[in-house]
């Protein structure tokens, strides 16, 4: 059990059968052993004072080991100002929510890990460490990445689909001006027929470049002017932008390029324009805006549309993985990755809607700030939660 | 999409495009196996229903397009066409309820749908679970496949 009467943790379990304080501390002591995520103390030092059983199996240090250590064996070189900002936190009575972070095992491996810390108070209601509660969330992350790689296939997918379409009515054409071509005895017709075909192909080459860029997976950040990667995915929509009758109204604000990655955002522009199309099977207007945003510092971008809008219910849902309107049309994933991409850079999305007939429609706001950190970056002074 | 610019290769075979009005008086009094097949060919894309009229025009055909369901199914009805080609992805009317139409109204007329989209096959089960068969081109097809294809659906008006 090992829980010394001095650190009388305060916290606010509800004892049901035990009578007294002795059974109650056994029940709390066996409820910490028992629980999958690590439970761990540690003094305003950082001086690890208990260690639960799955805080063994999850860093590989027996309690042993560790108890007496300080708790910065267990955080990697480059976060060790998180432990810094994490007791000063402390210290000053605040709590850390489902901080998403990298620790290390004994045997060096890093890995990803959910922490909550609390502040340990004594009885006297002194502040005398902190309480950490670390769920290993590996499997979570590799799942996030698979669910995101497969939502990108079929992202893919939808866009191949367009793209064919967008090939193959230029590629007809060009077919019927060839034919036409040979069977003409004049030669002005067939050099009309032939320049024609020529601009037909140059279409053609210039939407498979642009598809073909979103294929490739780099991810690694480069400058990315936004307005410009708009322009580039409503040109790959253009054809099914047309047909479903929906014109397009842009205003874009002069920004500094945005450090990321190129398919990402534009996945993440593609998805948004795609929701858009499907919102207004009757046609309408999608209205895109840029504004430069200060403190902090970045840019906004708003896709507004006067489709259907999204019922109260399902707003509320919109951004959960599975989660679609669309039957079996929909993956229920595009929204879910727009906003794993969006907080990966620390960026925010929003979205407001509404159903009402005559004003319905839906504006969804992105904002990113201007550099978008790499993750886990040593500048950042503050653990945000 | 590409603005069909070339308005000068059109305008010179305007007379190829109505070819309807054009010999219009051989047609009189003359039994419907000896006349040009007539074909009414509708898609969005103007380029591609003008081109594919002057393709046919030059080949035994007598051809005119419409760019939209709606105005297709009025000209159908007018016209009475022998075939009827059609995309299918159209705003508005698509092409696979201006088939049905056209099947309910003109019987006689042979119907070919041709698309450059997949996923266009449910619109096609659909129209199979009330009950109409059409047939189905890809696009981008040959046109000297698609004059083999049309010829070959129906024989009987190439005696």
């Amino acid at each position: 059990m090992g829980t010394n009467s001095q650190n009388d943790v305060s916290l606010k379990y509800e004892a049901t059968a035990a009578a007294t304080p002795e059974r109650r501390q056994a029940l709390l002591a066996a409820l910490v052993d028992s629980t999958d995520d690590a439970i761990i103390s540690k003094d305003l030092n950082g001086i690890v004072l208990t260690w639960n059983d799955a805080a063994a199996q999850i860093f590989g240090y027996a309690a042993n080991e560790i108890i007496g250590q300080n708790v910065r064996c267990l955080i990697p070189e480059e976060l060790q100002h998180e432990e810094s900002v994490i007791l000063a936190k402390i210290r000053a009575g605040e709590r850390i929510s489902h901080y998403e972070t990298l620790r290390i095992r004994k045997n060096g491996e890093r890995f990803d890990v959910s922490i909550t810390i609390s502040p340990l108070i004594d009885g006297n209601g002194k502040i005398i460490g902190a309480s950490k509660i670390a769920r290993d969330i590996t499997e979570r992350k590799k799942l996030e990445k698979q669910l995101i790689q497969s939502e990108k296939l079929a992202a893919t997918g939808r866009m191949a689909a367009t793209v064919a379409h967008e090939i193959n009515n230029p590629l007809s054409s060009v077919l019927n001006l060839l034919y036409l071509a040979h069977k003409s005895g004049s030669l002005a017709d067939i050099r009309s027929f032939l320049t024609t075909a020529e601009s037909e192909l140059v279409h053609v080459a210039h939407i498979a470049r642009q598809t073909l860029g979103y294929y490739r997976d780099d991810g690694t950040p480069s400058p990315v002017v936004l307005q410009e990667l708009i322009e580039n995915v409503l040109a790959i929509y253009e054809g099914k932008l047309t047909s479903a009758g929906i014109a397009t109204e842009c205003q874009f604000e002069d920004h500094p390029a945005h450090l990321g990655s190129r398919t990402e955002l534009q996945q993440i522009f593609s998805n948004i324009v795609a929701n858009a199309i499907d919102a207004m099977p009757q046609g309408g207007v999608l209205r895109i805006q840029t504004r430069k945003r200060v403190h902090p510092d970045g840019v906004e971008i708003q896709f507004a549309d006067k489709g259907v809008g999204i019922r109260k219910e399902n707003l509320e849902k919109l951004f959960e993985p599975f989660f679609t309107t669309k039957g079996e049309m929909g993956t229920g994933i595009g929204l879910w990755v727009v906003k794993q991409l969006v907080e990966k850079r620390r960026g925010q999305v929003t979205v407001t809607s509404s159903t009402d007939t005559g004003t319905s429609g839906t504006t969804i706001s992105i904002f990113l700030p201007l550099t978008a950190p790499v993750e886990h970056e040593q500048s950042t002074a503050n653990c945000v939660i | 999409m590409l603005e069909m610019t070339s308005a000068f290769y059109l305008s010179s075979h305007e007379d190829v495009l109505n070819g309807w009005g054009a010999e219009a008086e051989d047609t009189a009094g003359v039994s419907r196996q000896l006349r040009k097949p007539t074909i009414l060919i509708v898609d969005d894309q103007h380029m591609i229903a003008d081109t594919t009229s002057m393709v046919l025009n030059g080949a035994g055909f007598r051809a005119q397009c419409a760019y939209g369901g709606q105005s297709a199914l009025e000209m159908a009805l007018k016209l009475k066409p022998d075939y009827l080609l059609t995309d299918i992805v159209m705003p508005g009317m698509n092409g696979v309820d201006l088939a049905i139409s056209v099947r309910n109204r003109l019987p006689a007329t042979v119907i070919v749908l041709i698309s450059g989209q997949a996923g266009i096959t449910d619109l096609i089960r659909q129209a199979k679970d009330v009950g109409y068969e059409f047939n189905l081109l890809a696009k981008p097809i040959h046109p000297e496949k698609l004059l083999e294809y049309l010829k070959r659906t129906a024989p009987h008006l190439w005696l």
